[in-house]
């Protein structure tokens, strides 16, 4: 391997997505990419915990049969240096989660998106105002 | 005559091997379909099994020249992409086969809330404070800050390990590459790599001890400046014993007593012989320099090194990491 001073920091922006392993663990081995998923339901508990936060929805199905789906974010202390608290989703909000489904099949997903009922994303980016989201 | 004999017979045989080699040359794109450059491409002979490389160039070309005719697999593997694995490719005397490497990466890497976003956001932090290197009482440099490490600086060397290793170690990152790291020991609630920076490290220093504070599981680590040698029963540890003598306005930090468990650069084995050297100085009020050698003859053909450039963010804070709930790592597959 040669040494890093060869690396164009270019490539790294176009990568700057995909950060593996740097917090973590890799979401890669626990979500499936070609598992999309979209749920909607109520918040029922969120999860301000290192090394990720989570929140819980209550999803209906057609029959009105309900599960309980552990969604995955990231931790909690990029998630404050974001902007992002505790309390940026409340029990009860009715959201919309954009995501990717456990590898093993059970009620779990890391979150893509999050959407509230009246349109607004959270958890996207930085809700900081002086700061430029991206 | 004799001399000549050998010279002829050396000739022949180069000679002879040129013609049986052949080549492997194309190109490395990203998933923008954009030159990646700096990759490790790998090919490995089918029949022998032994590993010819080349790093892709800026404008994201890559050569494996001088490859005996044969059989091979062409593998990119990076923790920024998923592999990339083509078998059955032939090279024969005298050609040159031409694979082009399209890179990709895995969605589900766009977790909200993960590095990749608070790195976007870091990067449009202001400068840092100007002034003079603050001194200790006793004259000495005192390095006392929150300091961060730009991506910039840090991220190459995860993209691309500042490391020559011994095929044991290698066999081990490509198979840790593979897997997509999973068992990286943070995903076990375990130490993070010794390599750390991205997230804000806090030094608080006395005349007989420098402190630095950590976002990871071992939120805290000493280096004692008060003259002692390392003990000579060590038991090995995740961070080591570390003691550190002045060399001017530089500080040498010397560790030993590491255990084998780490993942240097969050993917490089080491053993227990690990030694790591760090020489720290404070230029001015808003860097701090820090050059590190990494020596483990079980592990590395030549001591590894590299540099970072800390910068102070006084308005940053080490946060508490209490891992809480990587028990769902269950679900890792």
């Amino acid at each position: 391997m040669k040494p890093a001073s060869l690396i164009s920091i270019v490539a790294l922006g176009i990568f700057a997505s995909a950060w593996p392993v740097l917090a973590h663990h890799s979401f890669a081995a626990e979500f499936d990419s070609d598992k999309p998923v979209q749920v909607t339901g109520a918040v029922t508990k969120v999860e301000w915990t290192n090394p990720h936060a989570r929140f819980y929805v209550d999803v209906k199905d057609d029959q009105g049969n309900v599960t309980n789906w552990n969604i995955e974010l990231g931790p909690p202390l990029i998630l404050q240096r974001l902007g992002w608290r505790h309390d940026s989703l409340k029990i009860g909000d009715q959201v919309t989660v954009e995501g990717y489904s456990a590898r093993d099949g059970s009620k779990m997903a890391n979150a893509k998106k999050v959407t509230l009922a009246d349109g607004r994303s959270v958890f996207a980016g930085s809700s900081v105002k002086e700061k430029p989201a991206q | 005559m004799r001399l000549l004999y050998i010279a002829i017979c050396l000739c022949w045989s180069s000679l002879a091997a040129y013609g049986q080699t052949g080549s492997l040359s194309g190109s490395v794109s990203n998933q923008a379909h954009a030159p990646a450059p700096g990759m490790t491409v790998e090919a490995k002979n089918i029949q022998t099994g032994i590993y010819y490389k080349a790093i892709s160039s800026p404008k994201g070309e890559y050569t494996i020249a001088q490859l005996p005719a044969g059989t091979y697999e062409v593998s990119v593997l990076s923790l920024l992409a998923r592999p990339f694995i083509k078998k059955d490719v032939g090279v024969a005397a005298g050609q040159t086969q031409h694979v082009d490497i399209q890179l990709s990466v895995d969605d589900t890497q766009n977790t909200l809330g993960e590095l990749g976003a608070y790195l976007a956001v870091a990067s449009t932090r202001p400068p840092p404070p100007v002034g003079p290197a603050p001194k200790m009482p006793d004259g000495r440099p005192d390095f006392s800050g929150v300091w961060t490490t730009p991506a910039s600086n840090i991220v190459p060397l995860i993209f691309t390990p500042p490391v020559e290793l011994l095929p044991w170690a290698e066999a081990i990152v490509r198979e840790r590459l593979l897997t997509g790291a999973r068992d990286v020991p943070s995903s076990r609630c375990l130490p993070s790599s010794l390599v750390v920076g991205l997230t804000p490290v806090e030094y608080v220093q006395t005349r007989t001890v420098l402190v630095q504070l950590m976002e990871d599981v071992t939120a805290e680590h000493e280096v004692f400046l008060d003259g002692r040698s390392h003990p000579s029963d060590l038991e090995p540890t995740w961070r080591g014993h570390s003691v550190g003598k002045w060399d001017g306005d530089t500080l040498v930090i010397d560790t030993v007593g590491f255990n084998d468990k780490s993942w240097l650069f969050f993917l490089v084995p080491h053993t227990e012989m690990l030694h790591e050297t760090q020489r720290v100085r404070r230029p001015d009020l808003g860097h701090l320099e820090i050059e590190t050698t990494y020596q483990d003859p079980a592990t590395f053909k030549t001591p590894a090194k590299f540099k970072v450039v800390s910068v102070l963010t006084p308005d940053e804070e080490v946060h508490e990491v209490v891992c809480e709930n990587n028990q769902y790592s269950e679900h890792v597959k």
